[in-house]
């Protein structure tokens, strides 16, 4: 058996986080929770108290100069998180202002240990840590003061068994806050990032002593129920490697010609790629294939960047949300986060048991996102399919492409090979009339049809022919009449 | 509700006029001594001082006795003020003034802090007060 002491872990009740720290915080531990001001310190901090507080394991919060403690009570109130049950047997908090006065770091320290010492906390925090800082004296005299106080500070919590945390304003470049990183344990380091005029919220974990941790800068968002952290990290897929499953189980689409071209409909779970030029019937087939799920009794949730689709009162969509067979999601903002729309996605999922999904469309996507997503749209797609493949839901996605150069290209940046299946759908001139046509480009793992078929859109959607168009060269635009050899 | 609604209603309290009566302020002060000692901890002499203040000001015009002084500046102070002022009066306009102030005082720590918080803290306040006293009876 390992003599080896072993490091409890506190899970931090912050989604996203734990992962980040490597399985949670060190219990005992010496945390800097660092950032400028709003960047979500003391929101952090609140939200660790009120997930690992309790009367078995009680917190003392201290407030010093900075934010006044009734403000901050009154504001972080607003929170999920905020148990008010929890404050008073489990929670304390202690404003240090009057004993900072006097800039002596000796007099907070014994104010500090009184308070642990009657109170016997588990779990102490300190905000703001910089308003500490500069009370003290300036110069070398000062800078060894405070690495004074931190050092006694840090071993006088660990003897009393306490998590401690220090919030402050700081920014690695900060000369004053060298002697705390060098001391502290931890380092969580939260920022908002600026590109253009929007803003992402950002979390690095810059030293978490005794684990392994995850390094970079991960997003995170703060909403009503306070932070969620997302790691770069992509989910696990079920029994990936592990189960084969040759003959998988097909599903309609919604067109019958196009499910006789697919052998039997699309297999579950997989991800179409449907990609055309304007006016082609994109959107007219991404509704079709939720009529073909709601007609089975599925849930459908259809993501739409095209604003056409919400003006234009699609008659059938309507039918389906009225009926509630379908949701959706609808973004207003133009700063969108590919957590944000993860998040949405998700959630209305596990809410509707939704098994399909349609996003119409891709080539539109960018115009929400903030740039940081917006300038690599391949990997924000990539991440959002994998989320939605380790859900098991058929997805159907929508790319404008235009056809001024035909050919064989199927989508903007790549991105039909992000799919299990592309379908393609073209103009092309026949006897002076503009025509349609469409062509299964592939499906992973199954057989399909390779015919290129004309399909017209009527009344009741898009109709296939029931026969491979008699042209060769379609793809070009400028097809001509097969002639038969005999 | 406008944030001067708190604002007490004129009463026809005056000075006592069988003059200083300091016996009943002593007991009407010492729930103010336990509400500074739960509450200052908490937010800061400051911020005792400013919400003790504020709350003085909106009452002083229904009693016009009760004096306010801006050098008072901690929570000794305050209540040393409070009590000399409320053992100038009878007993019953005392009682009424103070009354008064502490529901003030209450109201703007709840638009502040939320009701749910304040009755928490005055609660836990109540408790340890009653603690401390039976400590002491214990002794």
């Amino acid at each position: 058996m390992s003599e080896k002491v072993t490091l409890g872990k506190l899970s931090t009740g912050v989604p996203g986080l734990d992962v980040l720290l490597g399985g949670g915080l060190s219990e005992f531990s010496f945390t800097l929770i660092a950032g400028a001001p709003g960047s979500g310190k003391t929101t952090l901090a609140h939200q660790i108290m009120f997930a690992l507080a309790g009367p078995e394991r009680r917190a003392l919060f201290f407030t010093v100069l900075g934010e006044p403690p009734l403000k901050m009570l009154r504001y972080q109130q607003q929170f999920s998180f905020f148990d008010m049950d929890k404050v008073g047997p489990g929670i304390r908090y202690v404003n240090l202002a009057d004993d900072l006065r006097a800039g002596d770091f000796s007099g907070v320290l014994e104010r500090i240990m009184r308070e642990v010492e009657d109170f016997s906390p588990s779990l102490v925090f300190v905000d703001s840590f910089r308003s500490v800082v500069q009370t003290g004296r300036s110069g070398n005299e000062g800078l060894w003061d405070l690495q004074h106080f931190i050092q006694e500070l840090g071993s006088r919590m660990a003897t009393w068994q306490a998590t401690t945390f220090l919030i402050g304003e700081y920014t690695q470049a900060d000369v004053e806050a060298n002697p705390i990183i060098t001391v502290a344990d931890g380092m969580i380091a939260l920022s908002h990032n600026q590109e253009h005029d929007v803003v992402v919220r950002k979390v690095r974990v810059v030293k978490m002593r005794g684990q392994a941790h995850m390094g970079g800068s991960h997003t995170m968002r703060i909403t009503g129920d306070g932070i969620r952290v997302y790691p770069r990290l992509l989910p696990l897929v079920k029994a990936a490697y592990t189960d084969a499953n040759g003959d998988p189980r097909r599903i309609p689409t919604g067109v019958a010609g196009l499910d006789q071209m697919l052998h039997g409909g699309l297999p579950l779970g997989h991800t179409l790629l449907v990609s055309g030029p304007t006016g082609v019937g994109k959107t007219i087939l991404g509704t079709q294939f939720l009529q073909a799920g709601a007609a089975s009794g599925e849930h459908g949730v259809a993501v739409y960047f095209e604003k056409h689709t919400a003006r234009l009162h699609n008659a059938a969509l309507v039918g389906m949300i009225r009926a509630g067979h379908v949701t959706v999601l609808d973004s207003l903002s133009l700063s969108l986060s590919i957590e944000e729309l993860m998040d949405d996605l998700v959630e209305t999922i596990e809410a509707t048991g939704a098994t399909r999904v349609v996003i119409d469309s891709l080539s539109e996507i960018g115009l929400y996102l903030a740039p940081e997503f917006r300038h690599d749209l391949r990997l924000t797609v990539f991440r959002t399919l994998s989320v939605l493949a380790s859900r098991g839901v058929t997805v159907l996605i929508t790319a404008g492409h235009e056809q001024s150069e035909p050919g064989l290209s199927f989508s903007i940046d790549n991105l039909c090979f992000l799919a299990d299946a592309v379908l393609a759908m073209r103009f092309a001139e026949v006897d002076g009339r503009l025509c349609k046509f469409m062509t299964m480009v592939k499906v992973r793992g199954v057989a399909h049809s390779n015919e290129l078929r004309g399909y017209h859109i009527t009344d009741a959607g898009l109709e296939v022919d029931e026969h491979t168009a008699p042209y060769d060269r379609v793809m070009s635009g400028w097809p001509t009449p097969r002639v038969l050899h005999k | 509700m406008d944030k001067d609604d708190y604002r007490a209603q004129p009463a026809s309290a005056g000075p006592a006029s069988d003059g200083p009566c300091p016996d009943h302020a002593r007991p009407l002060v010492r729930n103010w001594a336990r509400l500074g000692r739960q509450l200052v901890p908490l937010i800061g002499e400051n911020g005792f001082g400013a919400l003790f203040g504020r709350s003085l000001r909106l009452v002083v015009p229904a009693y016009a006795w009760l004096s306010m002084d801006p050098s008072r500046k901690t929570s000794a102070t305050l209540l040393a003020g409070l009590e000399a002022d409320l053992a100038k009066v009878d007993a019953d306009s005392a009682a009424a003034a103070n009354e008064e102030l502490t529901s003030t005082f209450t109201r703007q720590l709840g638009a502040l802090i939320g009701t749910g918080l304040t009755s928490r803290l005055l609660a836990e306040s109540a408790d340890g007060d009653e603690q401390q006293q039976n400590q002491q009876e214990h002794k």
